[in-house]
C-alpha cells in the first residue's frame, strides 16, 4: 500500500514541476508586486484585448475556412492529384510563422517579388498590420484544422451517405446540413490549437506591429523593466486562455454525438469528374500556392540571391539543432508516456489537477517560460551558494517540457485511450511484474503514439526561438536563432539558406507523420 | 469437500450516490465445482469477481483462496500473487503478441505445457497467429488457454459469452464445460443468462443490489426459489393469488381438473405451447404438451406440483 | 620527486590554460563581432564564450542572476541599455589606461563602468527630388506642420527612438518633447512600423519624404548584395540634423565588464582588444559605423558622408531619461 500511495505522487509531482515556471511566476508576483486594479481599465489592457480578440477571431475565421475546404476534398472525394495535395496542404506546419511572415513581407514589399514578377515597381501591398498578421497565422495553422477535421470527415459511417443520397440531398447542402455540423468537434479542436499557438506567439505579431498580450507581457517586462506589470498582463492572458478553453469544453460537451455517426462501415470515396475534378483541383493548388508554394519560392529566391556567400556555419547550427531537438523530445516524449501511465493505473484528485496545469504552457509566450526558468533556476543556485543549474541545457530543455507538454500528452493520452482498460486487467492478473508489462505490453502498443508525439515535439521545438533566446548556453545556437539574428539585422535574403535547412529537417518530421497517421490503422 | 475459495463479509461501497455494490456478503466456493453468479447487470456481480481477482478492493470482508488469505484488514495482496486467472468478456487478447505468446504471457510455462494446452483448447496450428485473424469463438479459447496455463487456484469468468449470439453461444458452452472439467479447474462464472447458468453450474448463487438472494443448485432454486426475484429468475411463473404462485408446466390442464377456465390464447413455442387461461377471478399462464387445445375451449386443470408463498 | 613535480607544473600549467576564458552577453549579432572574437581567442589564447539575445533579456537575466551570473562582460548597442545595467549594479568599475587612450571621455562613463565601441548617428534620410535640404534643420522642426504626412520614424518602443527622445529631453526638457513628439505624431505618414531599413525603402517608395533612421543602415543597404537596396539607397541623400544647436545625436554600442565578472582581467583585455585601432577599423568597415577610437579608420562609404557636428553631451545624461522618455512617447501618442 505504502509504494502505490508513493507511486500516486509521482505523476502530480512532474505535473507540478513542468507547470512550476508558470506558478513561480505568479508566486513572484504574489510576494513582490500587487495587481494593479486600475490596469485593468487602462486604455493599454483595452488595446492589448482588442487587437488579440481581433486577431484570434481573424486567425479563427482563416483557419477553419481553409481547414475545412482542403480536409472536406481531401476526405470525401478522389480528383485529380489528391495524394499529393494531402501532404501539400499538411506541410506548412514545418514552417515557423515569423518565417512565413518574413517570405510574404518580401513578396509584397516595394520592389519586392511580386513587383518584379509583374514588372511593375509600383505593385505592392503593406501587410504588416493585424491584416497581415491574422494572413500569416491563418496559413501557418490551418493544417491543425485540416488534420482534425480530415479525420472526421473521413470517418463519417456510411450509413449516414447512404440517408444523404437516398433523401437526395445535393452535395453542397449535404457538406453544410450534414457533415459539417457532424465534425464540428473536430474543428473546433483544431481552431483551439491554432489560437493556442497565435496567443503565445511574439515574433510574428511584434514583426506585424500588433499590439497583442504577449508584446505587452514583453514591452512592460523589457522595455519599461516593470516585471510585477508584466507578470499583470500575464496574468490577464492566462484567464483569457481559461476562457477559451473553458468555451472549448462546453462545446466539446454540447456535440458530444453518439458515435454511431462516426463508427461502422465508413463512407466510400466520391470519384470527381470532368469540371468537378478541374474545380477541385485548382481549389487545391490555389490553397497550395498561397500557403507553400509562395513562401517557399520566395526562400529559394533569396537562396540563389545568396548562394555566392553562402555560410556553411549553417551546417554547425543544423547539428546544434539535431542534437538538441532529439534528444530533448525523448525526453519528453518519455516523460509523457510516464505521467499518463502513472496517472492511468495510480489516478488521484491532485493528479487531475496537476495534469490540467501542465499543459498550460503550450499558451503561454515562450520568453514568459524562459523568464520563470531563470527566476527559478536563479533561485536555486543561490540556496545551492554556487551555480547548478543556471546556463545549462537541462533549463532549457525544461522550458521545452513546460511550453510543450500539451503537444506529446496530446499524443499519448490518445494511444492510452485506444487500450482497453480489460488490458491492464490482464496484465495485472497474468503479467509477472509491473515494469515487465510496461516494457512487454504498454510501449509496444504506444510505439506508433510515442513516435507520433516525438515527431510533433520535434516540430514544435525545432520552431522555438524566445525561450531559446534567453536559456541556451554559451556558444551553443540553433538555426532558429541564426534565422531570428539575420532578420534581425534586416539581412532578409541571407534568410533563405538557413530557413530552408531548417524547414527541411521539419518537414521530414511532417511527412513522416502524415504518413504514419493515413497508414495507421484507427 | 476442500474449499478453495470462502468469502466472509465482504463489503464494498462506491462512493458516488452511495450504492452499496457488496452488502455483507458471505460465500464459498468448492474445489472443483463450476460455481454461477447469477444476477442482471449493476447486482454487483461483476464488482464481486474483480474483488476476488484483486482488481477492486473492498472496504472491508475477508477473501481467502486455497487457505491463504488474499485479502483483509491487514492483507491485500496484488492480483497476480493470489493464484487466480481471469477470462474477460472481451478476452483481452493483446493485439501485437502472437497466440503462443499471449497464452504464455507471464506464466512460466514451458513449451510441454503450452503444446499441452494447445491441444486440449484445439488450437493447435494458431500458435502464430495474432488475435485479429482469429474468430471470436477461437478467441476465446485463446484466453482461456492463457488462463489454464497459469494453473490457476480458481479461474474466474466474466460473462465470457455475452458477446456471442445464441447460436454459437449454445456451442461455445458446450466447449468452455468440457475444457473446464478436463482440466478440473474450480471455476466461478459470471452471467446474467439463466441457460448459462443451468448448463454450466454445479452450483448458482442469485445476486441483485449488492446481495445474495440464494445459493444451490439448478433445481433446488428452481423448485424451492426463495424469493420471487430468484423464482424468476430461473422461469416464469404463474400467480395463482396475492402471496401464491405456481410453476407454469405445474398447471396441468385435464378433464378431470379441480378448477375450470377457457383458454384465451395459444403461442407454440417449439417444444411446448403458451397458453393463457381465462377463470372467473384472473388468467394464468399454463405451460403445456397438449396439441390438441383451441382458443375459447373450456377446459378443467389441477395443480401438479409444489405452490410456493412468498 | 622530479616527476611528481613536473606532472604537477604539467596539471597546473593546464589548469590554467584551461581556465583561461571570458564569458561574454551580446547583444550585436553581426558577422563581424564574430570574426574580432575569435581573433582575440586566436592572439591571446583565451576562450570566448557568447551568448546572443535581446539587450533587454540579458539585462534581465544578469539582473536574476545576480551574483551567480556566468557573464564577465556585456557588450550592447544604445546607451539606455548600457545606462539601465549601470543603474541596476550591474557592472563594475575598472581602471585600464588603454581604455582611456582609445576612448575619448564623452564616449566612456564616468566612473570606467561602459565604454563605447562604435558610434551611430541618428539622421533624417530624405527624398532629394521631393524634400529641399534647406528646409531642413533640427530634430524637433520636424514637427512643424508643414512636414504633414512627409516624415515616418520606427516604433517609440525602439532603443534607437527612445535614446533620441531622451536626448531631447535632456537638452529641451520635459515640455518641449512632449510638444515636439505631439507634432511629430501629427506630421507621420503612417503608424510606425517595421525597423529603420523599411523606413528608408517607404521613402524610395514614395510612401514618406523623411525618414529618422541610423546612417549604417544605409551604409550597409549601398553595400549589399541586394541590388534594389543598392539601388533604393543611391537614391536617396542624409540629412545631419541640428548642425546648429546642439549637433546630431549619437548612440553608441558599447561594452562593460559585469559586477560578479569571474575573469575580470580577461574581460578587460577583451574590452581594450576591441578599442584597439585594428578592431575598431573591422566595425567600421563591415557595418558602417562610427568607431569610437578616433584614431581608426573609417569606411569609404561613411567618409562620403562627409563631417558633421556630433552632439557631446555626456551619454549618461540621455540614459537617465530613458524611462521619462517613454512616458512622454506614450503621452504623445508615438506608438
Amino acid at each position: 500500500m505504502e509504494i502505490n500511495k508513493f507511486k500516486s505522487y509521482l505523476a502530480p509531482f512532474i505535473g507540478l514541476s513542468i507547470a512550476l515556471p508558470i506558478l513561480s511566476l505568479l508566486l513572484y508576483f504574489l510576494i513582490e508586486g500587487k495587481f494593479d486594479f486600475e490596469f485593468l481599465f487602462s486604455e493599454v489592457l483595452t488595446q492589448y484585448i482588442s487587437s488579440t480578440t481581433i486577431l484570434v477571431l481573424g486567425t479563427f475565421i482563416v483557419v477553419v475556412l481553409l481547414g475545412t475546404m482542403s480536409s472536406y476534398l481531401s476526405a470525401r472525394f478522389e480528383y485529380f492529384g489528391d495524394k499529393i495535395f494531402a501532404l501539400l496542404f499538411v506541410l506548412p506546419l514545418a514552417y515557423p510563422a515569423y518565417i512565413l511572415g518574413y517570405t510574404y513581407v518580401g513578396f509584397f514589399e516595394y520592389r519586392g517579388i511580386l513587383s518584379d514578377i509583374v514588372g511593375n515597381p509600383t505593385v505592392r501591398y503593406d501587410i504588416l498590420n493585424i491584416y497581415g498578421a491574422i494572413f500569416i497565422f491563418g496559413i501557418a495553422m490551418f493544417p491543425y484544422v485540416y488534420i482534425l477535421a480530415r479525420v472526421s470527415f473521413g470517418s463519417v459511417s456510411s450509413t449516414v451517405s447512404e440517408l444523404v443520397s437516398l433523401h437526395k440531398i445535393n452535395p453542397i447542402k449535404a457538406f453544410f446540413t450534414v457533415y459539417l455540423p457532424l465534425s464540428y468537434p473536430a474543428i473546433f479542436a483544431g481552431s483551439i490549437l491554432a489560437i493556442m499557438e497565435t496567443l503565445s506567439d511574439y515574433g510574428t505579431v511584434l514583426y506585424f506591429g500588433v499590439e497583442t498580450f504577449s508584446v505587452g507581457i514583453f514591452k512592460s517586462w523589457f522595455g519599461y523593466g516593470d516585471l510585477a506589470q508584466a507578470i499583470n498582463v500575464a496574468i490577464i492572458l492566462l484567464i483569457f486562455v481559461f476562457g477559451i478553453l473553458w468555451t472549448e469544453s462546453l462545446i466539446r460537451k454540447k456535440y458530444r454525438f453518439v458515435s454511431s455517426t462516426h463508427s461502422g462501415k465508413k463512407a466510400s470515396k466520391i470519384k470527381l469528374t470532368g469540371k468537378y475534378n478541374l474545380l477541385a483541383f485548382f481549389i487545391s493548388l490555389l490553397i497550395v500556392t498561397i500557403t507553400l508554394f509562395i513562401p517557399t519560392l520566395v526562400l529559394i529566391y533569396w537562396f540563389i540571391l545568396d548562394i555566392h556567400t553562402l555560410d556553411f556555419t549553417t551546417f554547425d547550427y543544423l547539428y546544434n539543432t539535431l542534437s538538441l531537438n532529439i534528444f530533448s523530445s525523448l525526453v519528453i516524449i518519455f516523460l509523457s508516456f510516464f505521467v499518463v501511465y502513472m496517472l492511468r493505473f495510480y489516478p488521484s484528485k491532485i493528479g487531475n489537477i496537476t495534469h490540467k496545469l501542465s499543459v498550460l504552457g503550450y499558451s503561454i509566450p515562450g520568453a514568459v517560460v524562459g523568464v520563470g526558468l531563470l527566476i527559478i533556476s536563479s533561485f536555486i543556485d543561490t540556496k545551492l551558494g554556487h551555480v547548478l543549474f543556471s546556463g545549462t541545457f537541462f533549463i532549457l530543455i525544461f522550458a521545452y517540457a513546460t511550453r510543450y507538454f500539451a503537444s506529446s500528452i496530446g499524443s499519448i493520452e490518445n494511444g492510452f485511450s485506444k487500450i482497453d482498460t480489460s488490458i491492464d486487467d490482464a496484465t495485472k492478473i497474468f503479467g509477472k511484474s509491473e515494469s515487465n508489462n510496461i516494457f512487454k505490453v504498454y510501449l509496444p502498443l504506444m510505439k506508433p503514439y510515442i513516435i507520433s508525439g516525438f515527431l510533433i515535439l520535434y516540430i514544435d521545438i525545432a520552431k522555438e526561438l524566445p525561450a531559446t533566446l534567453i536559456l541556451r548556453p554559451f556558444n551553443f545556437d540553433t538555426l532558429a536563432i541564426r534565422i531570428y539574428e539575420l532578420a534581425s539585422n534586416e539581412m532578409l535574403y541571407k534568410v533563405g539558406f538557413p530557413s530552408l535547412v531548417l524547414i527541411l529537417t521539419t518537414a521530414i518530421a511532417v511527412m513522416l507523420l502524415n504518413s504514419k497517421f493515413v497508414r495507421r490503422k484507427v | 469437500m476442500k474449499k478453495i475459495v470462502d468469502i466472509k463479509n465482504l463489503r464494498k461501497v462506491f462512493c458516488k450516490g452511495n450504492i452499496c455494490v457488496a452488502n455483507d456478503i458471505n460465500l464459498f466456493i468448492n474445489e472443483g465445482e463450476i460455481f454461477t453468479i447469477l444476477g442482471k447487470s449493476g447486482s454487483g456481480k461483476t464488482t464481486f469477481l474483480r474483488m476476488i481477482a484483486g482488481l477492486e478492493t473492498p472496504d472491508k470482508g475477508q477473501i481467502i483462496i486455497d487457505e491463504k488469505e488474499v485479502f483483509s484488514k491487514d492483507t491485500n495482496l496484488q492480483a497476480k500473487d493470489r493464484g487466480v486467472a481471469v477470462v474477460f468478456q472481451n478476452y483481452a487478447l493483446l493485439p501485437h503478441l502472437s497466440i503462443a505468446s499471449n497464452i504464455t504471457f507471464g506464466s512460466d510455462a514451458s513449451k510441454a505445457d503450452l503444446e499441452e494446452v494447445l491441444e486440449k483448447t484445439k488450437l493447435k496450428g494458431q500458435e502464430n497467429k495474432f488475435p485479429h485473424e482469429l474468430s471470436g469463438g477461437q478467441q476465446q479459447r485463446v484466453a482461456l488457454a492463457r488462463a489454464i496455463i497459469t494453473k490457476p487456484k480458481i479461474l474466474l469468468l466474466d460473462e465470457p459469452l455475452s458477446n456471442i449470439d445464441t447460436e454459437l453461444r449454445a456451442h461455445l458452452r458446450v466447449e468452455l464445460k468440457e475444457m473446464i472439467k478436463l482440466f478440473g479447474i474450480t471455476a466461478l462464472f459470471i452471467t446474467h443468462d439463466k441457460e448459462d447458468a443451468f448448463y454450466l453450474s454445479d452450483r448458482i448463487a442469485i445476486m441483485s443490489g449488492g446481495d445474495i438472494l440464494q445459493v444451490g443448485t439448478a433445481k433446488d432454486i428452481y423448485h424451492h426459489p426463495a424469493d420471487l426475484y430468484c423464482a424468476n429468475f430461473l422461469g416464469k411463473m404463474t400467480k395463482i393469488s396475492e402471496n401464491s404462485y405456481i410453476r407454469p408446466e405445474h398447471i396441468r390442464i385435464c378433464r378431470d381438473g379441480n378448477f375450470e377456465a377457457i383458454i384465451k390464447s395459444i403461442v407454440f413455442y417449439g417444444s411446448f405451447y403458451e397458453i393463457i387461461i381465462k377463470t372467473k377471478e384472473q388468467e394464468l399462464l399454463v405451460h403445456s404438451f397438449d396439441d390438441n387445445l383451441e382458443i375459447n375451449q373450456k377446459i378443467n386443470y389441477s395443480y401438479d406440483g409444489e405452490i410456493l408463498t412468498f | 620527486m622530479i616527476k611528481k613535480l613536473t606532472l604537477g607544473a604539467i596539471v597546473l600549467a593546464s589548469s590554467l590554460f584551461a581556465s583561461q576564458e571570458v564569458n561574454v552577453y551580446s547583444q550585436r549579432h553581426y558577422d563581424s563581432d564574430k570574426i574580432l572574437l575569435k581573433q582575440f581567442e586566436e592572439k591571446t589564447g583565451i576562450k570566448v564564450n557568447v551568448v546572443t539575445a535581446k539587450a533587454e533579456e540579458l539585462v534581465s537575466k544578469l539582473a536574476i542572476e545576480g551574483a551567480n551570473t556566468p557573464a564577465d562582460v556585456l557588450i550592447t548597442a544604445d546607451i539606455g541599455n548600457l545606462y539601465e545595467a549601470k543603474d541596476r549594479k550591474l557592472l563594475q568599475s575598472i581602471e585600464s589606461k588603454t581604455l582611456n587612450e582609445n576612448i575619448p571621455s564623452h564616449l566612456r562613463d564616468d566612473k570606467n563602468e561602459w565604454f563605447a565601441l562604435t558610434k551611430r548617428a541618428r539622421v533624417f534620410v530624405y527624398n532629394p527630388s521631393k524634400v529641399d535640404p534647406s528646409e531642413l534643420s533640427d530634430y524637433l522642426s520636424l514637427a512643424n506642420p508643414k512636414f504633414k504626412g512627409k516624415v515616418i520614424t520606427r516604433s517609440s518602443t525602439a532603443a534607437y527612438n527612445k535614446s533620441l527622445l531622451a536626448s531631447i529631453i535632456a537638452h529641451n526638457g520635459e515640455e518641449k518633447a512632449l510638444e515636439f513628439t505631439k507634432g511629430l505624431v501629427n506630421n507621420f505618414a503612417f503608424n510606425p512600423k517595421g525597423g529603420d531599413r523599411d523606413q528608408i525603402r517607404a521613402v524610395a517608395a514614395g510612401d514618406a519624404d523623411i525618414a529618422i533612421v541610423n546612417t549604417y543602415y544605409l551604409g550597409v543597404m549601398l553595400n549589399g548584395e541586394d541590388k534594389k537596396d543598392v539601388e533604393i539607397a543611391k537614391s536617396l541623400k542624409i540629412f545631419f540634423p541640428a548642425q546648429n544647436t546642439t549637433g546630431t545625436h549619437m548612440n553608441i554600442s558599447g561594452a562593460g565588464v559585469t559586477q560578479y565578472a569571474k575573469n575580470k582581467e580577461n574581460a578587460i583585455k577583451l574590452i581594450e582588444f576591441l578599442s584597439s585601432v585594428d578592431a575598431q577599423a573591422v566595425f567600421a568597415e563591415a557595418n558602417h559605423e562610427y568607431p569610437a577610437n578616433p584614431k581608426a579608420k573609417i569606411s569609404t562609404t561613411v567618409s562620403s558622408w562627409g563631417t558633421f557636428k556630433e552632439d557631446i553631451i555626456p551619454l549618461n545624461e540621455v540614459g537617465k531619461n530613458s524611462k521619462k522618455a517613454v512616458e512622454i512617447a506614450t503621452k504623445g501618442n508615438w506608438k
